[in-house]
């Protein structure tokens, strides 16, 4: 059997979660040295795990069901086991046993606190671009969003509808804004678990009105009697259908359209 | 330069006045004027009765739409039709949220579509 050492240590970059780093191989037979440094780490007292098998070169499969077990008991007290550092092969074990579906398998630490914070509900990301007020660079605008949508466990269906939103509101603020004051867009995204917040500011010349501000609040509270014929003028309506609010800013150089999209249970 | 999208034009059988146009793409404000275009063109050659194979569309959004609504409009007016066929899942829903689907002719498959003009 072949020397194992098991380093059990709190994160360097979340104090809510211990690290069992493993060096050596995990041959059959070592599932109670495992299950005593297993025990250990969780003796710290906190119910989010790391275990690190980055120096792993093998894995026997009676070891895997002993990372199954732990993982269970923390879930059980709402906490949860993730595994990092797998090498080709060892992902390779945990794929043909199941496992790679029962536990979060992440590159490394650092990855695995930000997978913890973002399952936690804590993370929000946010994302800002500025584009030139042209429409040809919408179609890369919404189609980056929509694989973020993707990244982030949002269904095909609602990254499909985050591409929709992205492209009305997108193209909405290239047709109203005033290219030669200030020729750019900006998008400002943040995407959580839970919900997407997307603001989309275009810039004017300054010479809007006040009524021209209230004829655009009244557009985005009512577009269906606002659309300006047969072929045009469905994107708002569109967009207000497809998430939870949809609230507009005018001021007097520039327009934002707030959205806000929770994700699809 | 818009996004790329592909239309290609397609006899039917035993149908002078009628094509199938297969889209390929997406659809969008950056290509919607050379699709009005090619198609309204094609109306006004006298081809009518039109079949759009969706299967390779892969997007369309609310001008895409408008100019969809808009050749179907034209299509009645010329005692024609502009059906559509093949849509995905996610095309489908934006339709049905327009409410386009109670004014566009859907149909599963080309050959659905096709059987109706016989």
């Amino acid at each position: 059997m072949s020397d194992v050492k098991l380093k059990t240590f709190i994160s360097s970059h979340s104090s809510f979660i211990t690290v069992l780093k493993v060096i050596g191989n995990l041959d059959a037979g070592m599932e109670t040295q495992l299950s005593k440094g297993l025990e250990s780490s969780l003796e710290i007292g906190n119910k989010f795990l790391i275990v690190d098998l980055s120096d792993v070169d093998f894995i026997s499969s009676p070891i895997i069901g002993t990372l199954m077990g732990i993982r269970r008991r923390l879930v059980e007290t709402a906490g949860d086991l993730y595994i990092v550092g797998l090498s080709a092969e060892n992902k390779n074990k945990f794929k043909l046993m199941g496992a790679e579906k029962i536990f979060f398998c992440l590159h490394d630490e650092r990855s695995a606190v930000l997978k913890h914070e973002w399952e936690q509900e804590k993370r929000k990301d946010s994302l800002i671009l500025e584009i030139p007020s042209r429409l040809d660079f919408i179609p890369c605008v919404r189609s980056f969003i929509s694989r973020v949508g993707g990244i982030k466990d949002y269904t095909k269906r609602d990254s499909f509808r985050l591409e929709t939103i992205i492209d009305e509101i997108g193209n909405n603020a290239i047709e109203h804004c005033d290219a030669e004051t200030n020729n750019k867009i900006d998008f400002e995204i943040g995407i959580s678990k839970e919900k997407v917040e997307i603001n989309v500011t275009d810039y004017h010349d300054g010479t809007i009105t006040k009524e021209d501000c209230e004829n655009i609040k009244k557009i985005f509270k009512d577009p269906a009697k606002y659309r300006d014929d047969f072929k045009r003028g469905r994107g708002i309506e569109l967009v207000k259908m497809l998430t939870e609010s949809l609230d507009v800013e005018v001021e007097e150089n520039k327009t934002t359209v707030k959205i806000l999209k929770m994700k699809e249970v | 330069m818009g996004t790329p999208m592909n239309i290609t034009f397609k006899e039917i059988d035993n149908q002078p006045n009628g094509k199938i146009i297969e889209l390929d793409g997406d659809l969008d404000a950056t290509n919607v004027e050379s699709a009005l275009e090619q198609i309204t063109s094609l109306m006004n050659e006298g081809v009518v009765k039109i079949i759009a194979d969706f299967t390779k569309l892969s997007y369309v959004n609310s001008t895409g739409l408008g100019i969809l609504l808009h050749f179907s409009k034209m299509a009645k007016e010329k005692d024609g039709c502009f059906k559509i066929t093949n849509v995905n899942e996610h095309v489908y829903e934006i339709i049905e949220i327009i409410g386009a689907n109670t004014l566009l002719e859907i149909y599963d498959n080309v050959e659905e579509a096709a059987e109706t003009l016989k």
